[in-house]
């Protein structure tokens, strides 16, 4: 007789809401039924009732993890209605603020990853690490998680703190290269509990319109920082990691060489820092009628705003595409047929943002 | 994001439907406009090229209709397809294009558009028991 168990909204795997209904027979999982909306903040809404700037303040706050990507592309929404160039020293400012997320963000996923395998001591190893981005990001911003690095026009703030920067993300790329990638991509139990587990064939990840990591680990070459590069990622060059199998090993696997990846750009950045300006102007510009969007690459896939204007100082559309809105439904495919147990795996595997999907 | 010279074709086949309007390139991709009967027709046409949907904007009209936008990614070109909804209605892309299904069901949920021919157009975010439409305004305070 098949068995029905509700997994979440309070969940095993993850500190947000979200419902699987999961059928069983025996050990495998037949039936999967996903329900989201337990954060729904109307996000959308109260952005089209609130100034540029106070905007800016609440898209931010979308996210608790990707929170600058946020605030990135509707300031990039907002540059393309408004006719705005960025300069350069912003732009690089930008993608330096972009990757240190992104690392901070794939280290929380391998630190729940390693958790959900039942290897606390990796979990606590990179945790340690995290914290050591999330040091510098406040060293560059004042803040640990809304960094309010991001202006239309350009950045809030300018970054002298070089050294530091550098410092700590050559220090995580030696933990990382010496310690956490050796183990998350060799480890014999970690590749027993990962290998053909929550498979996503390439033709389902492209028919899904799954994205990010997600799409990548199945085959899917795409990556917003190389095909429609935005800031300063054309001159930077953008290596993309991809993998074969779609497996949760290859979606570990591909956040692995991203996170050295991202260690990479920043040092590029860094590097490459040109002087000037770090805004266009100043005080608030004025938006013209009209209509744009804007995409980037999310720490978890492909991220996108629609923004619509009057003229006014408040925008009358604002329409917000997260990456995790698309990769979550893949969830069912990933999970048919696997065994109950490794539930909580698949779904880490996706890294899944809730208060992003429902906004 | 100027487009490859697949993506110039599958623009151009676009541009060939009965009824869309004329092509517009601006600085963040292709927009035009078809007509609510070719909705299916563009989503073959996308399908066949190979282009990813993004996702779908819904923006209140009046009278309770909806400007639905269709974000479609080619290659580097972004390509924005825009119609609008005849009596709170839409033919659903969903049979042709899976990746339309939580989208179509998110519109429906917020803005009260019936997708017609959506497999399975239950409520996405908001519980069942509250109405759909949450992003309009209310009835009453349209003109």
């Amino acid at each position: 007789m098949p068995y029905r168990i509700p997994i979440g909204p309070f969940h095993p795997a993850l500190e947000e809401p979200y419902k699987l209904g999961v059928s069983c027979e025996g050990e495998t999982v037949r039936e999967v039924a996903i329900e989201v909306g337990f954060s729904f903040r109307a996000i959308e809404l109260l952005a089209q009732k609130r100034n540029y700037l106070q905007g800016l303040t609440l898209v931010e706050r979308v996210c608790g993890i990707c929170s600058g990507v946020h605030t990135l592309t509707f300031c990039m929404a907002v540059e393309v209605l408004a006719g705005l160039e960025v300069p350069p020293r912003a732009n690089a400012i930008r993608v330096i603020v972009a990757e240190l997320e992104r690392l901070h963000s794939h280290l929380l996923w391998a630190g729940i990853a390693a958790e959900d395998l039942g290897f606390q001591s990796l979990f606590m190893e990179v945790f340690a690490l995290r914290e050591r981005i999330m040091d510098v990001l406040e060293l560059i911003s004042g803040n640990r998680v809304h960094y309010a690095m991001n202006c239309i026009g350009g950045v809030n703030r300018d970054l002298r703190e070089s050294d530091s920067v550098l410092a700590a993300v050559r220090q995580v790329r030696r933990d990382l290269e010496r310690d956490v990638v050796p183990v998350l991509t060799t480890d014999p139990i970690v590749r027993a509990r990962t290998r053909g587990v929550g498979t996503l064939e390439r033709q389902q990840a492209i028919g899904y319109g799954v994205v990010g990591p997600t799409a990548r680990a199945s085959g899917v070459d795409a990556d917003v920082r190389r095909d429609q590069p935005y800031a300063a990622y054309a001159e930077l060059g953008v290596r993309v990691a991809t993998a074969e199998r779609g497996d949760v090993e290859a979606r570990i696997l591909v956040r692995a060489l991203e996170m050295l990846e991202s260690i990479r750009l920043v040092e590029e950045a860094l590097r490459r820092l040109p002087s000037g300006a770090i805004r266009a102007g100043t005080g608030i510009p004025t938006v013209p009628p009209g209509e744009a969007t804007a995409r980037s690459e999310a720490p978890r896939g492909e991220l996108f705003y629609y923004l619509a204007s009057d003229g006014s100082d408040t925008p009358t559309r604002v329409k917000i595409r997260t990456p995790t809105f698309v990769n979550i439904p893949a969830v069912e495919a990933m999970c048919l047929g696997q065994h109950l147990a490794d539930m909580p795996i698949i779904q880490a595997s996706v890294d899944p943002c809730c208060s992003c999907t429902d906004r | 994001m100027s487009g490859s010279s697949v993506s110039t074709e599958v623009v151009s086949r676009l541009g060939c439907l009965p009824g869309a309007t004329a092509l517009e390139h601006r600085r963040d991709g292709w927009w035009l406009q078809v007509p609510l009967g070719q909705v299916i027709a563009m989503a073959e046409t996308m399908l066949q090229s190979g282009a990813r949907l993004g996702t779908m904007t819904g923006s209140e009209l009046q009278r309770g209709e909806t400007v639905v936008i269709y974000h479609y990614v080619l290659g580097e070109a972004a390509i924005n397809i825009r119609t609008e909804s005849r009596d709170r209605s839409l033919p659903s892309i969903t049979p042709i294009t899976r990746a339309a299904d939580w989208i179509e069901r998110e519109i429906h949920d917020l803005f009260g558009v019936a997708f017609v021919g959506h497999p399975n157009l239950t409520r996405l975010i908001r519980p069942p028991q509250v109405p759909p439409g949450l992003f309009r305004a209310p009835e009453a305070t349209q003109a």
